[in-house]
């Protein structure tokens, strides 16, 4: 059994492609739920060792807004180990940035807070052009908490980290881009089709160090590397 | 008055002057003495710290002439460098947002001082040096890491061993400074920065970011997301409690 439907996340193995498909629609509101139902799939991706790549995206219109403040909140000042629940939090989505096969989010719509720090975690990041991110926490007196400050740095370098997670504000995939957030902008109806292509044309030795390499040759339509 | 560097708050923001005019030179490594600063830093409403220099320039950085006066008269120079990494480690340990605003000369301690800073800001009349090698020394008060630190290896070897002069451009292009600005608006800039960082959150948040920020530099990447993990559990519970009482 490769495939699994679950209440708040859709995976599916098509050919050798993992397909990690957000389904809690409209929002994608990262919940408790959410993190445990990752805890699952993380289990599937690391047995398998047939998959090529995964790709993540929403079923509807919108990445995700982020995870659900009101519970996470609750959650943390009950819980009697709530770093270590919140640790798990963290490993559900950090292993993705370790895995040997390429990881690709597909942000389209509205991606914030901790569902920009899962994007993060991704190796590549198509983005629709519409889309808007963020790093909102400060302004309701949190920190990011999953490893967003230390990934925005070390793609956007550390001046902009700082200004963008003191200010909480959110940017275009335009900014995104210009900052090294992203690596493509895509119109948005064909932004899984663009992912599952490159997905299929990245090569089976593939190095996560090759990135830029990778993303040149696509650009140009050379199949360079095997 | 043997320490030359002032100190005055606008909006929570600290704004520190190197001031001994023309060069500022530094009169001692611990350019500002080390209990003014806890007194200057210790305002619990603090947000942010500027630093710059009176007049021209930055800073020329350490008054040879007064280093090997400290020499020669048998006072510990050692113990006085250690003051100086210890004004600069306070500095850091605030865990506040710290900018250099950069014009003139920044050559030696003065460059180490504007190094220590999170974000460097210079005009583009800005000169760098590193030239301790060219009087038969090394840099004394952190560059020895913290210029590699922003430039990588290479360029670090070649700036301290040659002590050659860089203009502004050179210094952006191998990451020794963040932006380039024309001079009559580095300091409004500056402070502009700043203050747009940090006027709607509170100190606390503030501190919680820099120090989040600086662990993923100095620490592990499973060290920083546990410290991280720490960090958000208080500061959740501190949100938390807020919610509830304000909803009763």
């Amino acid at each position: 059994m490769s495939n699994l439907q679950l209440n708040t996340i859709e995976w599916k193995v098509d050919g050798r492609i993992g397909h990690l498909i957000m389904v809690n629609e409209p929002s994608n509101t990262m919940s408790m739920e959410f993190f445990r139902e990752m805890g699952v799939v993380k289990d599937m991706i690391l047995k398998n060792p047939r998959l090529k790549a995964i790709l993540i995206y929403p079923r509807g219109r919108h990445f995700s807004s982020g995870v659900d403040l009101d519970e996470l909140l609750r959650e943390i000042s009950r819980h009697p180990e709530a770093e270590k629940y919140l640790q798990s939090n963290y490993a559900s989505l950090s292993f993705l940035e370790t895995l040997p096969i390429p990881v690709i989010s597909v942000i389209t719509g509205v991606c914030l807070g901790s569902a920009l720090e899962m994007a993060l975690f991704s190796h590549f990041r198509f983005c629709g052009e519409t889309a808007v991110m963020g790093l909102p926490e400060t302004t309701f007196n949190l920190i990011p908490g999953i490893g967003g400050i230390r990934r925005f740095a070390n793609l956007a370098g550390r001046v902009n980290a700082l200004d963008f997670v003191l200010t909480g504000r959110t940017f275009d995939a335009r900014t995104a881009l210009d900052l090294g957030l992203v690596d493509l902008l895509i119109p948005r109806k064909k932004l899984i089709e663009k992912a599952l292509e490159f997905a299929l044309w990245l090569p089976g030795n593939y190095v996560q160090e090759m990135k830029q390499v990778y993303l040149k040759r696509y650009g140009e339509g050379t199949y360079g590397i095997c | 008055m043997s320490h030359r560097t002032e100190w005055e708050v606008r909006d929570g923001i600290g704004i520190m002057t190197i001031n001994n005019p023309p060069e500022n030179y530094l009169f001692e490594p611990e350019f500002v003495p080390l209990t003014q600063l806890k007194q200057w830093t210790g305002d619990p409403s603090l947000k942010g710290i500027l630093i710059h220099g009176k007049g021209k320039h930055f800073s020329a950085g350490g008054d040879l002439k007064r280093l090997f006066e400290i020499v020669g008269s048998g006072e510990d120079l050692e113990e006085k460098l250690a003051a100086g990494h210890e004004v600069i480690y306070h500095l850091q340990g605030t865990k506040l947002p710290l900018i250099a605003a950069i014009q003139g000369v920044c050559f030696g301690g003065g460059l180490e001082i504007a190094l220590a800073c999170h974000i460097r800001i210079a005009a583009e009349n800005t000169l760098f040096a590193a030239p301790e090698s060219c009087h038969s020394l090394i840099p004394g008060m952190g560059g020895t890491f913290r210029i590699p630190g922003s430039t990588g290896m290479a360029k670090a070897l070649q700036m301290i061993l040659s002590g050659d002069v860089l203009n502004a451009e050179e210094a952006f292009r191998i990451h020794l400074v963040d932006e380039i600005i024309p001079r009559k608006t580095l300091f409004s800039h500056s402070l502009e920065l700043m203050t747009r960082m940090v006027k709607n959150i509170s100190p606390r948040i503030i501190r919680a970011v820099v120090e989040t920020l600086e662990n993923a530099n100095t620490m592990t990447s499973e060290e920083a997301a546990r410290e991280e993990s720490r960090i958000f559990c208080q500061l959740a519970k501190e949100e938390y409690t807020r919610r509830t009482s304000e909803n009763k």
